[in-house]
């Protein structure tokens, strides 16, 4: 709508077809009032002029805006009206009204595009005749989207454009003659002319239908188009619920979009149905006011369009849509590839796994570099140590070599050794159970005969052994008073054996010598337990002597005895 | 003979209730009074506490060593107290001038001692001469006491009995001879006899150290350096103790008690085991 208003051109284009239609429509006018919104239908002339009043009112209240009331009065008489042998796309404009809240296009806008529209359908009449279609597409979006400021071919259409307005001005009065005895122009060609215009905007398959469906709705001629837009008589159009009304989803609606956009093409179905599906279709007309492109993947593929808020983000949905229906064309066309981009993915994904592993490498290398350095300069050194003092380089090596090759034998030897240990150890545990079997008479019963013998044997040995163990034990904690005293008689006994071997003493003497030496040994455990001391000399100068300790022939050592007196005093009253 | 009854006296005393120590020291000199002095300051007997009227009440230590008939000598004034006769006054023994300065000496320096490890408590030091001449530096004797009472009834004693002599070998070198003994006593007094306990026994330890004194200076120092050397003798010498008290003794009575409660419990346990033994064999022979 923007470009429209800001070309000069087509406003005065616009303007003059206004005044023609104005001119037209009041020659041509049959009064009704208001009230009656919806005649019955029965013949072209009138009926279209109803209709274009209904569309110029339904416009007026669309434009207010709140009298949804009457919009949804209106479809309603539309539909259950008697008989409607014409299916007027004016009344897809009162939806498309609806939609185009934000817009605020006035009725004379739609009759201007009306004449537009009819030019343009005439043009392309006469241009399909001379010029090739893309030709006619080329012009055609010179005229409607763009003007020429682009293309320098869209200088053309507008010349003809000016030309084909002389044209317009005289045939459009011709038009509801000759329209409605010549066959209409079919909506597929008026479809496949402007996707031939949608061609030439890059976007080749995304707009066509759309188009059509635009130019259908904004331009109110529905004359050329009434015979395709039969209805069955038969069917009764159910009642049109307005959008208000009716809480459809966003998927639905475009799903609706889809039906009615193939229902369109192929066989005009029931219009309530249209209209509320036009309802629908005038989201997608809002969403694109101007004739943007649109894939016919839409409807195919509507569904995986994110909910956007269409009707607040009118201007900006229509870059929405195209990114949108752009990755559905990627998605659609070829269905394999969510399956590559996946592949792709993992593609990047290995090789962004792989960069990271090349920079660790760098940084080794830079960093192992420096290592490596040292490394050279220490084995050059030790070759220049080797060159300069070899035998000493050479016996510290070698001895230390020769040390861990010694050690190794040794620490086996060791083992060696060790488990010898262990293997003549487990003797003296057998040793010990026999003893005990010995010694436990319960045991020795169990067993046979000839283990009794054997350990008896056993046990006698290792009891003479035990028997010897017991006189060693104090013999070592014998003190030197002891010892000494020990030596003496050891002395005294060695001269009197001497004597005795040579006298030979008797049986008795022996007696009393053992007996002597028996008595002694008591003597000597109780003197060293009496001689202990606990001096704890806290240093070579000084020594602690505990005055617990005392002989058994002076038992207690009274260290306060030999302490000082203390001065001459007398003594106290009390002693 | 007298050594014999001496020394019986003495074994007597020190297998008998230290408790009642004095109560058994006195028995045994009315039995032989002719040992009295001699056990009068050989046994060491929980120390006294009398006040100094003369420096305001300032509490000072008893023992033997600083008695004189029934008077005792303070350290703060060198008097004694309750003040005696002038005839036995004339005969009671002091310490000489130059001897009494050391004391005083001594006094200061173990009363800072006495707070640093006592934290209270009171402390004493009686200096007394071997010989009859004046205090020249060397051959001198003293005690040093401590005594601090945490309860009415739990008393730790230390009475260090020192002798200074010049040692033979060199005139710089003087021995200290330092016999210590602690007598500890804890009592928990309850009104409920029955829950009663009192742990007490006394510790003695002779220590003998040579120490270089340096002579050629003059009295006070050389008088210095005695109370110095006899500070860290008698220091390392109470730390010693307090151990062996901690470690040996303390812990020997601890295995002791445990020993007696685990023994009734195992012997009441095996008693209970046995009947149980018994029953169980009746119960099998009966099957």
């Amino acid at each position: 709508m923007t470009k429209y208003e800001r070309d000069p051109e087509l406003m005065n284009f616009l303007s003059k077809v206004e005044d023609l239609d104005s001119k037209r429509y009041n020659n041509a006018s049959t009064s009704k009032p208001t009230g009656q919104l919806l005649p019955p239908l029965s013949n072209d002339a009138p009926r279209h002029r109803n209709i274009r009043k209904a569309d110029v009112m339904a416009d007026q209240i669309v434009e207010n805006r709140d009298n949804l009331a009457y919009r949804s009065a209106y479809n309603y008489e539309m539909t259950f009206s008697p008989k409607k042998t014409h299916y007027s796309l004016n009344e897809l404009d009162l939806e498309r009204t609806t939609t185009e809240s934000a817009s605020k296009g006035s009725s004379s806008q739609n009759a201007k595009k009306f004449v537009i529209s009819e030019e343009d359908y005439l043009l392309l009449q006469k241009l399909k005749a001379s010029q090739s279609p893309n030709e006619v597409s080329s012009d055609q979006i010179s005229l409607s989207s763009e003007k020429g400021h682009r293309m320098p071919s869209r200088g053309r259409p507008r010349e003809k454009e000016r030309v084909s307005f002389q044209y317009d001005f005289n045939i459009q009065e011709k038009a509801p003659s000759t329209s409605s005895p010549s066959p209409p122009p079919p909506l597929p060609t008026r479809r496949s002319h402007v996707r031939t215009i949608e061609d030439d905007s890059e976007e080749k398959s995304v707009l066509p239908r759309r188009h059509t469906n635009v130019g259908v709705t904004e331009r109110p001629i529905p004359l050329p188009n009434k015979p395709e837009v039969a209805v069955p008589e038969g069917v009764k159009p159910s009642p049109p619920v307005s959008r208000s009304m009716k809480q459809t989803s966003f998927l639905s609606s475009l799903e609706d979009n889809k039906l009615s956009m193939a229902k369109g093409h192929n066989s005009e179905v029931h219009t309530p149905k249209k209209a509320a599906k036009n309802s629908r279709i005038d989201y997608l007309d809002s969403i694109q006011l101007k004739p943007t492109t649109l894939s016919p993947t839409i409807k195919d593929k509507p569904r995986p369009n994110p909910p956007s808020p269409p009707a607040k983000r009118l201007p900006r949905s229509e870059s929405f849509i195209k990114s949108a229906l752009n990755s559905n064309l990627t998605t659609t066309s070829k269905p394999s590839l969510p399956e590559k981009p996946q592949k792709l993915r993992n593609a990047n994904l290995t090789a962004q796994k792989a960069k990271p592993s090349i920079p660790p490498k760098k940084v080794e290398l830079s960093l192992v570099l420096p290592e490596l350095r040292p490394v050279e300069t220490l084995s050059a050194r030790q070759k220049f140590e080797d060159s300069i003092d070899l035998p000493k380089l050479r016996s510290s090596t070698r001895s230390i070599k020769k040390q861990d090759e010694h050690n190794i034998p040794e620490a086996i030897q060791g083992i060696q050794n060790l488990k010898k240990t262990k293997q003549g150890k487990p003797l003296i545990p057998q040793k010990k159970s026999f003893l005990t079997s010995s010694l436990n008479p319960t045991a020795a019963e169990h067993n046979g005969d000839a283990n009794k013998l054997n350990n008896e044997l056993e046990a006698l040995s290792l009891r003479n052994s035990l028997k010897k163990r017991p006189p060693k034990a104090p013999e070592r904690k014998l003190s030197m008073p002891e010892a000494l005293r020990k030596i003496e008689l050891m002395k005294k006994s060695k001269t009197e054996p001497v004597l005795e071997s040579t006298k030979e003493l008797g049986i008795n003497a022996k007696l009393d010598a053992i007996i002597k030496s028996r008595n002694l040994r008591p003597c000597t455990t109780v003197s060293e337990f009496n001689s202990i001391k606990t001096n704890a000399a806290t240093s070579s100068d000084s020594s602690i002597s505990e005055g617990d300790t005392a002989k058994e022939t002076k038992p207690l050592i009274h260290l306060n005895k030999k302490r000082a007196r203390g001065p001459r005093r007398k003594p106290p009253t009390h002693v | 003979m007298s050594d014999a009854q001496f020394d019986a006296a003495l074994d007597l005393l020190r297998r008998l209730n230290p408790t009642k120590l004095q109560e058994n020291l006195n028995n045994l000199i009315e039995l032989q009074p002719n040992l009295a002095q001699d056990l009068l300051s050989s046994v060491d007997v929980p120390l006294s506490i009398r006040k100094d009227p003369t420096d305001s009440n300032r509490e000072y230590l008893c023992c033997d060593y600083n008695r004189d008939i029934d008077s005792f000598r303070s350290p703060w004034s060198n008097t004694y107290f309750p003040e005696l006769s002038s005839e036995d006054s004339q005969d009671s023994p002091f310490p000489s001038t130059p001897l009494r300065q050391v004391e005083i000496l001594a006094n200061d320096s173990f009363d800072i001692y006495r707070d640093l490890y006592y934290e209270g408590g009171i402390s004493s030091v009686y200096f007394w001469d071997l010989n009859e001449e004046e205090f020249d530096g060397h051959d001198f004797a003293g005690v040093v006491l401590f005594k601090k009472n945490q309860s009415d009834h739990s008393n730790w004693d230390s009475i260090h009995v020192f002798e200074v002599t010049a040692s033979p070998s060199s005139s710089d070198t003087f021995n200290y001879r330092v016999t210590t003994t602690i007598i500890l006593h804890l009592d928990k007094t309850n009104y409920d006899h029955d829950s009663q306990m009192m742990l007490s026994g006394n510790l003695t330890r002779q220590t003998e150290k040579d120490i270089g004194v340096d002579m050629s200076r003059p009295l006070e120092i050389i008088s210095t350096s005695h109370v110095a050397n006899l500070g860290s003798l008698i220091e390392d010498i109470e730390s010693q103790m307090r151990n062996l008290l901690e470690t040996v003794y303390f812990e020997k009575t601890r295995d002791i008690f445990h020993q007696t409660k685990n023994a009734a419990i195992a012997s009441s346990a095996e008693e209970t085991n046995k009947d149980a033994h018994a029953e169980v064999i009746k119960g099998l022979q009966s099957l």
